[in-house]
């Protein structure tokens, strides 16, 4: 090691760690180089979830399938995640869907007269919904239905609605009376919940422009709540 | 998110069923708690009372068009123009005695 330039008991080499080496001591006399050597384990033995030998041309990697869909895997992939507590592999959260619904029929012991004012609430009904997914949001489908039973005698008249939205009138101009005919009105529409969020959801039951002694014999009432936890914009 | 069925009973007499998914639900104000033979109890009894109160209004509603069907008769119009204009038509209408 002449160009090391030793003496004095140190050298001015540099001596640098390769692959599964180690390198201690500064080169002198009383404090050598030591050049350690591990040699690689000679046959690896992996478990499912794992493929390769551990060697340079066969690293030990995630067994995975191949990225099937046409779309970008950088924008549209999903992660695996290691869980602190356990130690084990995760995925992405699992989706959750959940139904809530309420609905009632109910037979008026007495016909009740219609109200000559629009839009008059006579009834509500309540449900609470509640998205059962604890990271993700909830989009959900609320159908809201009213039914009304009407007894219209000659020239008399009535409508029917849902949550201030008149929905339709009938007219009886006829000379007999028209016996328990059904409005029957719905509406479908989107909602949102948060992760976890409950939400109490009314709907308010609408009758009116009552005239020529129009009455409501029943009142039948649905609200029903479907939310599926899922990535939406 | 399973369903419950319940019966109810108003004070003015009034009677509902409702089906709910809710887990604890709560009932509505003045309402009694029916049992299901109950219910269909007090229903039929309503339903029952409106039937005769229809059958009652188209029997009177009956008689108000064959009485203008006879007066059109009786003025010599014909039977199928007083059958239009009255809404009373005798085939359908048949007079039990």
């Amino acid at each position: 090691m002449a160009s090391c330039k030793c003496g004095g008991g140190q050298c001015n080499c540099v001596v640098t760690a390769g692959a599964n080496t180690t390198v201690t001591g500064a080169g002198s006399t009383s404090n050598p180089y030591v050049v350690s050597a591990t040699a690689p384990p000679a046959n690896v033995v992996t478990g499912c979830g794992l493929t390769g030998s551990g060697s340079a041309t066969s690293p030990l990697a995630a067994k995975v399938a191949a990225w099937p869909f046409t779309c970008d895997i950088t924008d549209n992939g999903s992660g695996i995640y290691c869980d602190p507590t356990t130690g084990e592999l995760r995925a992405d959260p699992a989706y959750w869907a959940d139904f809530q619904g309420d609905q009632a029929n109910t037979a008026l012991a007495t016909p009740m007269p219609v109200p000559t004012a629009a839009q008059q609430t006579i009834d509500t009904i309540s449900i609470d919904v509640t998205n059962p997914d604890p990271c993700r949001r909830g989009l959900g489908l609320l159908f809201r239905e009213v039914d009304l039973d009407f007894v219209l005698p000659p020239n008399s008249g009535a409508m029917a609605g849902i949550d201030g939205d008149d929905m339709n009138y009938f007219g009886n101009q006829g000379s007999g009376t028209i016996i328990n005919t059904h409005s029957q009105d719905n509406k479908i529409t989107a909602f949102t919940l948060n992760p976890g969020e409950t939400r109490t959801i009314t709907m308010s039951i609408e009758t009116g422009r009552g005239s020529g002694g129009a009455t409501i014999t029943r009142i039948q009432k649905s609200l029903r709540a479907y939310v599926w936890s899922n990535r939406f914009n | 998110m399973a369903e419950q069925t319940f019966y109810y009973e108003y004070p003015d007499g009034s009677v509902t069923e409702r089906v709910t998914t809710a887990a604890v639900p709560t009932h509505p104000d003045g309402a009694t708690l029916l049992t299901t033979d109950s219910y269909a109890e007090k229903k039929a009894a309503i339903e029952a009372t409106r039937a005769q109160e229809y059958a009652d209004i188209q029997a009177t509603e009956t008689a108000q068009k064959k009485a203008a069907y006879d007066a059109l008769i009786a003025a010599n119009f014909d039977p199928a123009v007083a059958a239009t204009l009255s809404g009373y038509t005798p085939s359908a209408n048949p007079v039990v005695s």
